[in-house]
């Protein structure tokens, strides 16, 4: 009784500190070398740093303490109608801490994960809504990963764990001001100001894992939804409910001035990841060999169209003498958001682990997985342009372990390399408008990933 | 030695991880993206079409003749064109001189190049087009300043203008009235080629074994002029070609009493299909005018990337303060259009729009525009940011 209630407590603590969070890599490009090469499915098994991501009740399942370190890339050969799309690559650094401990004889263990992407710590981008992007590649990756749970194990044959995930948000406000010159170009002079503000946002993960027997565990994971929400406002000069403001803007054309204002505001949905639920088994028919067989139900259809608000303001304060030679339109469209309607998607995925070869020093493994998802983007046949197709990962990986460090450590030194591809079958979009400006389209692709994992494991 | 080796070895580990986390690269923008080449067109530079001479962009520069609608098929250039009459011939005395006219490009809005003082009477809007506004800028060109038009053919260059071309039809008929305009040549399944045009009594058709000719003309006009009405500017697509296609071996998109019309052409019968409504095009300011009537449609197929293929008609927007959009409407089967709802020229002076496919993102216009009393042939592009220099065009 006592157990179970130090176990909800836990539980619930770690979910009262949860917020919505942004999209990180781990969804697409997965998180640790060996879990990745085992394409994934590695909730009902998973023990390293990386069950901060697939469930963290593993974190506990193990009685060392790790420590890793890890580098991955991932390239994107994208194309739309034969032309490359010029989607970034993805690398970045990956760390990750598990500390076991336990008190008497209840266990329990701290982890935390870090993806430190080398090109940006954080992206965001606003398009019009009908150009076309690689809507689950082209940005919603880039940007830090901060994951951290607790996981305790009440009983030997049941592990719980949760906590949460930290990733920001962002509002940026751009003010320019001075006067701007129609005719000279070089008498304007502007200045401008850019505050910019990340903030913390987090979403919550919790798991299970039943070792139901010592060849045979099951697992389950939950990772809530969480959405980066993008907020651009851009100002030119003051309103004219505002003649006394400090920093008008004034126009300059066929040798008169004039006050103009204008106002931007976006607001946008930039990245978007849906709550997932997964579930696994693994099984060792002996003991040189691991099976793992897992689904993962992501609840796509509740995905926010990255299509935001927009409202734009013009005032220009025209004298009469100009008004019929400049023309100002009186309103000045603003676009609202368009559903993105997806649709749910059961993502199965298969890992294979085999020890290859084993001595007292050294224990070397191979690894395979495979995970199909279909793509969940409807048709793009209106105005938007939310590019992706279906999704077929092949991953291998090797894992060479230095058990026997003594007297250097008392510990192991292992190597974990993954390396996947994954193809991205043309998918034809026929627009229903056959004078839409982007036109009918075939997309598709390959996907290049790779990586080293070093981890360090005390005793 | 082992504890060397395994410090070596995490050393090393830390020092790569570090060093990869070090190359970071800047952002790079989305790659080029997909485009119907449907719209926005630019005009061509010089250095595209090669051609010397004003306006900028033009397709073909002869000098003392006057310009009537062009298009390209297989690679050739087919134009109407005349010369210039003798000072001492005709009304050139009345005050009209191509020198004096300036630069309707240069002036931006049509309106200066329409109805002036300076146009002979013959040349005004008579009293039937009076209660239907300002009659586009076209008729600012009197052709009875020039000799009879004639259609004309220039050869394939490497380049996207053409050099002066060499006549392939010129009136013979009692009913061509002395003149044959708006060519346009389409090739038949046979490989044969068929050259319709528009004359005084209305749209006729001559044919030829090779797209150089000699062209034979039917005897009559395919659709001669009725209640007072002339057709004009015909247009043809091989109907075969499209996903959808209907029950003949051509279709004929042509202009009659201020509306396009699609028929059906096999060689032998012409039949009315259909009349076209495209959604008049809205005003994007003032000075769009309203639209008040539709016409010099031109035609083209379009193979998409998604596999099918459909028929995009260009066509003159007239407005009722007397400028000209050019807009554009598509069709699956030729008889059913979705319209574009936006002109795909910024410009209001250009009119009789000829497509010419490029690929499938790339899209050259011809469009004709009152030039020096005389007109011009402007040659554009579209996407906007592709550029022609150094491309040679498809046959």
């Amino acid at each position: 009784m006592r157990r179970a209630a130090i176990t909800l407590a836990l539980v619930l603590a770690s979910l009262a500190c949860a917020d919505r969070a942004a999209a990180q890599a781990m969804d697409t490009y997965g998180l640790g070398s060996r879990s990745i090469a085992m394409g994934g499915a590695v909730t009902a098994d998973v023990q390293d740093y990386s069950a901060n991501y697939y469930n963290p009740a593993g974190l506990v399942r193990g009685s060392m303490l790790r420590l890793s370190i890890g580098w991955f890339g991932a390239a994107h050969d994208f194309q739309v109608n034969g032309l490359g799309s010029n989607v970034d690559p993805m690398h970045g650094l990956t760390f990750g801490l598990v500390v076991p401990g336990h008190i008497g004889d209840f266990r329990f263990a701290f982890g935390i994960a870090v993806h430190l992407p080398d090109d940006h710590l954080s992206r965001t981008r606003s398009l019009p809504r009908t150009q076309p992007r690689w809507e689950l590649y082209d940005n919603r990756e880039h940007r830090t990963y901060l994951a951290s749970h607790i996981a305790i194990r009440p009983w030997d044959w049941l592990l719980i764990g949760g906590g949460i995930s930290f990733l920001s948000l962002s509002q940026n406000v751009l003010e320019i001001r001075g006067d701007i010159d129609t005719g000279m170009v070089t008498n304007s002079h502007l200045e401008h100001s850019l505050a910019a503000d990340l903030t913390t946002i987090r979403y919550p993960q919790v798991g299970v894992q039943i070792i139901a027997l010592p060849e045979l565990s099951f697992g389950a994971a939950y990772r809530g939804s969480f959405a980066l929400d993008n907020t651009l406002i851009a100002e030119v000069g003051c309103p004219a409910t505002m003649p006394d403001c400090d920093h008008n803007a004034m126009l300059r054309a066929i040798g008169q001035s004039f006050r103009g204002y204008f106002y931007l505001l976006s607001q946008s949905v930039n990245a978007f990841v849906p709550q997932q639920l997964s579930v696994s088994a693994s099984w060792s028919p002996i003991p040189e060999l691991r099976i793992n067989a897992e689904v993962t139900w992501v609840n796509w259809s509740a995905y926010i169209s990255p299509v935001g608000t927009s409202d734009i303001t013009l005032q220009i304060d025209l004298p009469a003498s100009l008004r019929d030679t400049i023309r100002v339109p009186s309103n000045i469209m603003g676009s609202r958001p368009i559903a993105a309607n997806f649709s749910d998607r059961f993502v199965p995925r298969l890992g294979v682990e085999g020890l290859a070869f084993s001595s007292e020093q050294l224990e070397l493994r191979v690894r395979g997985g495979f995970f199909y998802e279909q793509t969940p983007v409807p048709d793009q046949t209106g105005l938007t342009n939310l590019i992706d197709t279906d999704r077929w990962v092949w991953s291998v990986g090797l894992g060479l372990a230095l058990i026997d460090l003594q007297p250097l450590i008392n510990g192991s030194l292992s190597f974990d390399l993954h390396l996947s591809y994954a193809f991205l079958p043309p998918r034809t979009t026929r627009k229903a408008s056959l004078v839409d400006t982007t036109g009918d389209y075939v997309a598709g692709g390959n996907m290049f990933i790779g990586g080293l994992t070093m981890e360090l494991a005390f005793r | 030695m082992t504890r060397r080796l395994c410090t070596a070895t995490i050393a090393l580990g830390a020092g790569l991880s570090l060093g990869c986390s070090l190359l970071g690269t800047p952002g790079s923008t989305p790659g080029p993206v997909p485009h119907a080449g449907t719209g926005q067109f630019r005009s061509l530079t010089s250095d595209e079409t090669n051609v010397a001479g004003v306006p900028s962009g033009a397709a073909i520069v002869t000098s003392g003749a006057g310009i009537d609608n062009g298009m390209v098929a297989a690679g050739h250039f087919f134009y109407a064109a005349a010369v210039a009459l003798p000072v001492d011939a005709g009304m050139r005395d009345a005050g009209v001189d191509a020198g004096d006219a300036g630069d309707a490009l240069d002036a931006g809005d049509p309106l200066d190049a329409g109805v002036d003082a300076a146009m002979p009477d013959a040349a005004r809007p008579d009293a039937s087009t009076v209660d239907s506004g300002v009659p586009p800028p076209r008729e600012a060109v009197s052709w009875d300043l020039f000799e009879p038009r004639r259609i004309l053919t220039s050869p394939p260059r490497a380049e996207w203008g053409f050099t002066a071309g060499t006549v392939v039809l010129e009136a013979e008929a009692a009913w061509e009235g002395g003149y044959v305009t708006d060519p346009w040549v389409v090739e038949r399944a046979d490989g044969s080629f068929l050259l319709f045009y528009a004359a005084a009594g209305g749209i006729g058709v001559a044919s030829a074994a090779s797209i150089d000719g000699p062209y034979t003309r039917e005897p009559g006009p395919l659709l001669a002029a009725m209640g007072g009405e002339v057709p004009r500017r015909p247009s043809a697509v091989r109907a075969a070609d499209l996903t959808d296609p209907p029950a003949t071996e051509l279709l004929v998109y042509y202009e009659l009493a201020g509306e396009i019309h699609v028929a059906g052409f096999d060689g032998a019968s012409f039949t009315e299909l259909a009349t076209l409504a495209p959604t008049p095009l809205a005003q994007r300011d003032d000075r769009d005018g309203d639209e008040i009537s539709v016409g010099a449609p031109g035609a083209a197929l379009i193979p998409t990337p998604g596999g099918r293929t459909v028929v995009r008609v260009y066509y003159e927007s007239r407005r009722s303060n007397g400028t000209s959009l050019v807009a554009l409407m598509a069709s699956g089967d030729g008889l059913a259009f979705d319209v574009f709802e936006r002109p795909v020229f910024a410009e209001r002076n250009r009119q009789a729009p000829s497509p010419r496919y490029v690929d499938e993102r790339t899209t050259v216009l011809y469009a004709w525009v009152p030039f020096r009393q005389s007109g011009a042939i402007i040659n554009a592009i579209t996407p906007a940011s592709v550029s022609l220099v150094g491309v040679t065009p498809p046959l």
